[in-house]
């Protein structure tokens, strides 16, 4: 091997370890950048020109070190998590708008209004006592009002979430396709565009928790990205999803593709959880809610109309105006005049409580769920059954939440990068050359003595 | 020209050292086949493979002195039978001393083992220019490191950097 081929190996070896240094340069440059991805200069000896010995060392490729199936997990994942963690917060809203038990909740303002009729019963002539069957009424009126307008806040609130998330979904495609472009022009340059690959991956994590989205990866570099078996991103394509209020649905939104109206299908991902929270669970919620309230309107109404007010002479009045928790209120005639309230069922009996007490009767009375359970035990059913869910959501959210922090691990494992780590590789580095340079001077002084005898 | 006594002291003397330097010049040539290896393990970074080629070549560098030590007794003897100082003694000094045919075998002889320790010397200096530039880069990025660990790194605008020291890895996961 003559000397100047030597050298040219030598000057080729150490072009490819600046690069596979730059490697490291950038690693540490990135150590704390979000959805970096290591990266690692591959290098391959150069072959022999016309035989004989090699011509050193070339970079072959500069690798992105990454695990697509710990990529693929995480994205599944994150679906889940995406669904549950809106549910989560959204019936988490619910309960504390439910507010169970304490003093002041659904529950408790009931029984005090059926206690106002049992006082009012053994004192019908009172004026004190109708003003709290009364006052009680307004007060069971005014929270299922507020109960009925919170959880309609809730679904407002899932709306406008969900019109920011879309929102997102749609500059997340952008991005992606834009992306797709730069990557498959860099790659068909040999460049294996690692940067912008990991910015492409960072934007489709959080597709990934936003949507139920699929990614394929095409050989030229470019990822395809589909959401209820249609395109979001198609190479260098954005589809875009569009908001369209909807009367029938109280001016929410509803999603829609861009390019031909047709609804976009989101059965998980944060955009699916909200518009189930939106559209079913909330709904139910506030059903349950409207069954109670309507219950105790017709019941309670039925009673009191057949009933006697003070006077002994009217009635057919009822208790209650509206149809639902959102409109129940007390009679604003019985409210501007106390001895309409209907106590008696005889007319013309005075100090006749009977009318009172049928109506503090109720309370025990089997009328909900197909006459099998009383307005408490109804209650009781809703309030165990939102917890349960807030329970099921939160759980399974958290357990999402720590699978991915797992998966995250994993693939920080494979692609992040830790300066300790290539600190320890360096030093490693520097006392393998130092052995490898002591080895060569001693036996090149060995080789000197030799040639100065063999002239 | 030498006493009979004298002249087997020489022949004997040439013998070993013409053995000696058969031997170490197939040691060159081994050496030299470790050296080429050693140069792609350089290039490729791969410091495990190269502490293997240097513990390799150890070994071949105990032989060598082994070699070496008899190579100087063969001279010594060398020099008892012509007066040819050890330590400076030239194969064309001592082949002076011998008949044309002894004297062009131990030349052939030198001629190989020049020719494979040449050889070897270029291998060496190409890789242990090779290990200089690496050892500086290495050196440089130890220092950049030292200096990111220790957290004394400014941003553009004047302010600390972010924390240093990268995420906690667990490898093993």
């Amino acid at each position: 091997m003559a000397i100047s081929v030597g050298l040219n190996s030598a000057i080729r070896a150490l072009l490819v370890q600046q690069q596979a240094m730059d490697a490291v340069a950038h690693n540490v440059a990135n150590v704390n950048t979000p959805g970096y991805s290591r990266q690692r200069v591959h290098m391959a000896s150069v072959a022999p020109a016309n035989g004989g010995v090699g011509q050193g060392v070339e970079m072959l490729n500069l690798e992105r070190v990454r695990d697509l199936f710990v990529d693929f997990q995480i994205r599944t994942e994150s679906h889940a998590a995406g669904d549950y963690g809106a549910r989560a917060d959204s019936l988490s809203l619910v309960e504390l708008a439910f507010g169970e038990p304490s003093d002041n909740g659904l529950r408790a303002v009931l029984g005090q209004f059926f206690n106002a009729w049992r006082d009012l019963a053994n004192a019908p002539g009172q004026s004190a006592a109708r003003s709290a069957v009364v006052q009680a009424g307004e007060t069971l009126a005014f929270a299922a009002n507020r109960l009925a307008s919170s959880l309609g806040d809730i679904r407002s609130d899932a709306n406008t979430r969900l019109s920011s998330s879309v929102g997102e979904v749609n500059d997340l495609a952008k991005r992606i396709a834009a992306l797709n472009g730069r990557i498959v022009e860099m790659r068909a340059m040999g460049d294996p565009a690692a940067d912008l690959t990991d910015q492409r991956d960072l934007a489709l994590d959080r597709l990934a928790q936003l949507t139920d989205m699929r990614v394929m990866t095409h050989e030229d570099g470019h990822v395809d990205v589909f959401i209820g078996g249609r395109a979001l991103v198609s190479n260098i394509t954005a589809n875009v999803v569009n908001l369209e209020v909807n009367p029938g649905n109280q001016n929410f939104f509803d999603l829609e593709w861009a390019s031909d109206g047709a609804a976009v299908q989101f059965a998980a991902g944060e955009i699916g959880g909200l518009l189930h929270q939106r559209d079913v669970d909330i709904p139910a919620r506030l059903a349950d809610l409207d069954t109670l309230i309507t219950q105790v309107i017709d019941d309670v109404n039925a009673v009191h109309s057949a009933g006697f007010a003070l006077d002994g002479v009217t009635t057919g009045t009822a208790f209650f105006t509206g149809t639902d928790a959102a409109t129940i209120g007390v009679n604003a005639a019985v409210a501007g005049n106390l001895g309409l309230v209907a106590a008696a069922t005889d007319g013309g009996a005075s100090g006749d409580g009977s009318g009172a007490l049928a109506v503090a009767d109720l309370q025990a009375a089997t009328n909900l769920t197909g006459g099998s359970e009383t307005y408490d035990a109804f209650f009781n059913g809703m309030i165990t059954r939102l917890g349960v869910s807030v329970r099921d959501a939160q759980g399974i959210s958290g357990a999402q939440g720590a699978t991915i922090r797992h998966l995250e691990q994993l693939r920080a494992s494979t692609s992040g990068v830790n300066l300790d780590e290539e600190m320890v590789n360096l030093v490693q580095y520097q006392k393998g050359y130092e052995a490898a340079a002591r080895v060569i001077r001693a036996i090149d002084e060995m080789v000197q003595q030799v040639l100065q005898m063999a002239g | 020209m030498t006493s009979a006594a004298t002249r087997q002291d020489l022949h004997v003397g040439v013998a070993v050292l013409s053995e000696v330097m058969a031997a170490q010049r197939d040691l060159y040539r081994a050496l030299l086949g470790v050296a080429a290896t050693e140069q792609d393990a350089i290039v490729a970074g791969d410091v495990e493979r190269l502490t293997a080629l240097v513990e390799q070549k150890e070994e071949l560098l105990d032989h060598l002195r082994a070699l070496e030590t008899e190579r100087m007794t063969a001279l010594v003897a060398i020099q008892m039978a012509t007066g040819i100082e050890a330590d400076t003694a030239t194969l064309s000094a001592i082949a002076a001393h011998l008949p044309s045919d002894a004297a062009d075998a131990l030349h052939r002889a030198g001629r190989e083992l020049r020719a494979e320790a040449v050889a070897l010397e270029e291998a060496h200096a190409v890789n242990a220019q090779l290990l200089r530039n690496s050892r500086s880069l290495v050196d440089r990025w130890i220092h950049y490191l030292r200096t990111v660990l220790a957290g004394s790194l400014y941003t553009s605008e004047g302010g600390s950097a972010p924390g240093a020291g990268g995420r906690a890895l667990d490898r093993s996961a």
